[in-house]
């Protein structure tokens, strides 16, 4: 080591033996060990610019001189069971078609989990899919997808798939793998640790029946290491059908049920560390890519430039803001700017991750104790927290409370009948009876842990009512089917709720248009967007069906494509951006993005096209499961009951439009089944063959 | 600049390591942000930032 005039220490290390004499010496923990080269490493303000300082989104890092620097504190530096596992180290000669994330996901269900396998059944998959950009510097890339098939899907358990941000896809990347596929079924509750080229299953004894919290706490322990962690509550454990897959204190795999399906192959947590290195093909173009996207995104109305989901402060919420003084922090995924994570400490409450999902309990809180009431704010956050740790899915109680208030209303259920504090909605015993009784299957409200689709069909007159909540599929109303066309197709073709499709579309046509400047987009402006992305701007009208079903299809091209890549459905695919004039987006950064990243040359209709075929690959499946024109459509409720506004979803011309997707789909219009020529067209001759038997029977 | 030393406001930090991924990438060639020269380690369950150094 050396020091260069002006006091400042370089390390050569051409000479360093990575001793660490110079860690323990070093007051400021300033030096750190390359594991990978073997020498002691520090600092060196990038000889220059220093990078970090630059490219901090929150403008955190900056280079002071060496007289106001702050002190800073020194950091301390059996159970095999059938349970079987593979870790994927790369795409082989799927990547091409398929990219990664949701396209190897589909798949793999594909190839793997036959229609007679049920969701609980050891032959189910559960799969966890990093794709081409995760691990990387690019922005909003922490996202993995999983997939499995659906214990909360209704009346069909059909393959879905889900996604969870957090830190823990990246941290599998490092580790050195893509993917994780977990099958079979352990003997004993177990846990799957990774720990770069160590893999090992390990009994988790210690961990079955403890909250999500307490266990990811309790294996960075038992490991002795920062450890990323994907784990199920007692939710899991006992099967419910709305039961998550947890990290952090608010991230989830949530709207699918796979928590259920992790708990059914007695698996607790899966772990990983990893510190390898994740390489693109052209870092200099990936780095410009990346600032050229970032310069899209921020400041992005879903955060960013301050952190926080943007649109809670352009459309200021009288229940939000006084909240807002618990609010300790924002915290971001991997390598994400937008920050839409708000951390909250609530004396007497805890702590943890404060997000839009995690609302489902507020209206009710503060409509019981009164806006403003400190007992509000613990009611409403203690529900939230208590949600995330049981791992139960806070979506599904968005509808729930709701449905059960009615119920309660029309004489279905009372106190005693559910087992369940029905006059006191909106009070923290409530909301604790409410969530034990669906993680822990306690007690007659034991039966709410099938989901509400399920419970609504044991509880006597309740499905009416159900109808009215949930839009299709057992899946609770998001979005609005009947003032929006094309939001009602994407629901209508979707295994699930289609969100990583509606986020997008919403934004632009909706949203956007409410919100102030720099955010609001004006009419003419999403005209312009519109005609570029969807070659029309039909998609902005309304009034009817006219031109929808091809921009349902371009929108699910789109979403399956960024899916791939992984990116993060808030953030992408950038169709408009506050940051440029006519508030026009850009979205070939996603090809952009992962042509620098492999060295493959992407086009934007290249990406599309992957796109297609991996939509094509989920409908295949889902043919193959049973799904058939006729279940292309959304609750009976829906095309009866109008808004306020006087809208229903009109069925003639919703059918219509239908017949127009499958012909700009290459479906059958019949059954909707994908003609083998279109699927052959796309790359999946086997898929093409499989299908031509299900054509022969009409479901 | 030899007098500079880089300061870490650990109230504004988000935890999104981009930091540690571009101090790798152009340090080594690739990113992993466990070889980032710079440490600012979140803890999710407190909310605190722990040890920003560098």
């Amino acid at each position: 080591m050396s020091i260069r005039a002006g006091g400042f220490v370089v390390i050569n290390a051409s000479k360093c033996t990575g001793c660490k004499a110079c860690m323990n010496a070093c007051p400021y923990g300033a030096i750190f060990y390359d594991e990978v080269e073997g020498v002691c490493v520090k600092c060196d303000l990038c000889m220059g610019e220093a990078l970090c300082a630059k490219w901090c989104p929150q403008g955190a890092i900056k280079v002071r001189g060496f007289e106001r620097s702050l002190r800073m504190g020194r950091e301390d530096p059996e159970g095999r069971s059938i349970l079987g596992g593979r870790l994927d180290r790369g795409y082989g000669e799927i990547f091409q078609g398929l990219l990664g994330g949701v396209g190897i996901v589909a798949r793999i269900l594909w190839n793997e989990v036959p229609p007679e396998v049920g969701p609980f059944d050891p032959g189910n998959k559960l799969i966890f899919m990093t794709g081409p950009l995760t691990g990387t510097i690019a922005p909003c890339s922490a996202k993995i997808v999983v997939g499995s098939k659906s214990p909360s899907l209704h009346p069909v358990e059909h393959s879905t798939k889900s996604s969870v941000g957090g830190d823990w896809g990246p941290e599998l990347k490092y580790a050195g793998y893509d993917g994780l596929v977990v099958e079979g079924r352990a003997e004993r509750p177990v846990y799957i640790s990774v720990l770069d080229e160590e893999v090992e299953i390990r009994r988790a004894t210690g961990l079955w029946g403890k909250g999500t919290f307490a266990t990811q706490r309790e294996i960075a322990h038992q490991l002795g290491r920062k450890v990323e962690t994907l784990c199920i509550g007692p939710a899991g454990e006992n099967l419910s059908r709305i039961a998550t897959i947890q990290t952090q204190t608010g991230r989830a795999s949530g709207h699918s049920g796979f928590g259920g399906v992790m708990g059914s192959k007695n698996l607790k947590a899966i772990a990983v560390r990893g510190t390898g290195d994740v390489k693109v093909a052209d870092p200099k173009r990936f780095l410009e890519v990346c600032e050229y996207a970032k310069s899209l995104m921020v400041p992005h109305p879903m955060g960013g430039g301050g952190g926080g989901l943007g649109w809670t402060r352009a459309l200021p919420d009288k229940r939000l803001l006084p909240f807002s003084k618990y609010r300790r922090r924002y915290f971001s995924c991997h390598s994400c700017p937008a920050a839409c994570d708000g951390f909250c400490s609530v004396p007497g409450v805890g702590s943890g991750s404060e997000k839009c999902d995690g609302w489902f309990y507020r209206d009710y809180a503060y409509d019981y104790h009164g806006d403003g009431s400190e007992e509000g704010d613990r009611a409403f956050f203690h529900a939230t927290l208590m949600a995330n740790d049981l791992g139960v899915d806070c979506f599904e109680l968005v509808s729930m409370i709701p449905w059960l208030a009615r119920m309660r209303d029309r004489g279905l259920i009372d106190d005693d009948s559910i087992g369940l504090p029905l006059g006191r909605i909106g009070s923290m015993e409530f909301a604790e009876k409410l969530l034990r009784s669906i993680a822990l299957r306690e007690g007659p409200a034991g039966i709410l842990s099938e989901g509400s689709a399920r419970a609504a069909e044991i509880l006597r007159g309740a499905e009416e009512l159900y109808e009215a909540l949930w839009f299709a599929y057992g899946q609770n109303q998001h979005d609005d089917v009947r003032s929006y066309p094309i939001v009602a197709l994407l629901w209508a073709f979707d295994s699930r709720d289609p969100m990583i499709d509606t986020h997008a579309i919403r934004h632009l046509l909706v949203t956007r248009l409410l919100w102030p400047e720099p955010f609001g987009v004006k009419e003419r402006e999403r005209d312009a967007i519109c005609e570029r992305i969807f070659g029309s701007t039909e998609v902005a009208d309304h009034s009817n069906y006219r031109g929808k079903a091809r921009a349902a299809a371009i929108c699910q091209n789109y979403s399956r494509a960024f899916s791939a890549l992984v990116l993060c459905d808030w953030t992408v695919p950038i169709f408009s951006s506050p940051s440029t004039k006519d508030h026009m987006g850009d979205p070939t950064v996603l090809n952009g993005l992962l042509s620098a990243a492999t060295g493959l040359e992407f086009s934007l209709e290249d990406l599309l096209l992957v796109g297609e075929r991996i939509y094509n690959l989920e409908r295949a499946q889902l043919v193959r499961e049973g799904r058939r024109r006729g279940s292309d459509t959304l609750y009976e409720y829906w095309f009866s009951n109008p808004d306020p506004g006087g809208r229903v979803v009109p069925r003639e011309e919703f059918e219509g439009a239908k017949d127009e997707f499958y012909a700009t789909r290459g479906w059958d219009p019949e059954t909707g089944i994908p003609r083998p020529e279109r699927l052959r067209e796309l790359g999946l001759p086997d898929v093409a063959e499989a299908l031509s038997r299900c054509i022969k029977d009409p479901g | 600049m030899s007098e500079d030393l880089i300061l870490v406001e650990a109230d504004r930090c988000i935890g999104c390591s981009i930091c540690k991924l571009i101090c790798s990438i152009s340090h080594t060639g690739a990113f992993n942000p466990k070889r980032g020269l710079l440490a600012v380690r979140k803890d999710l369950f407190s909310g605190d930032v722990l040890h920003p150094r560098l």
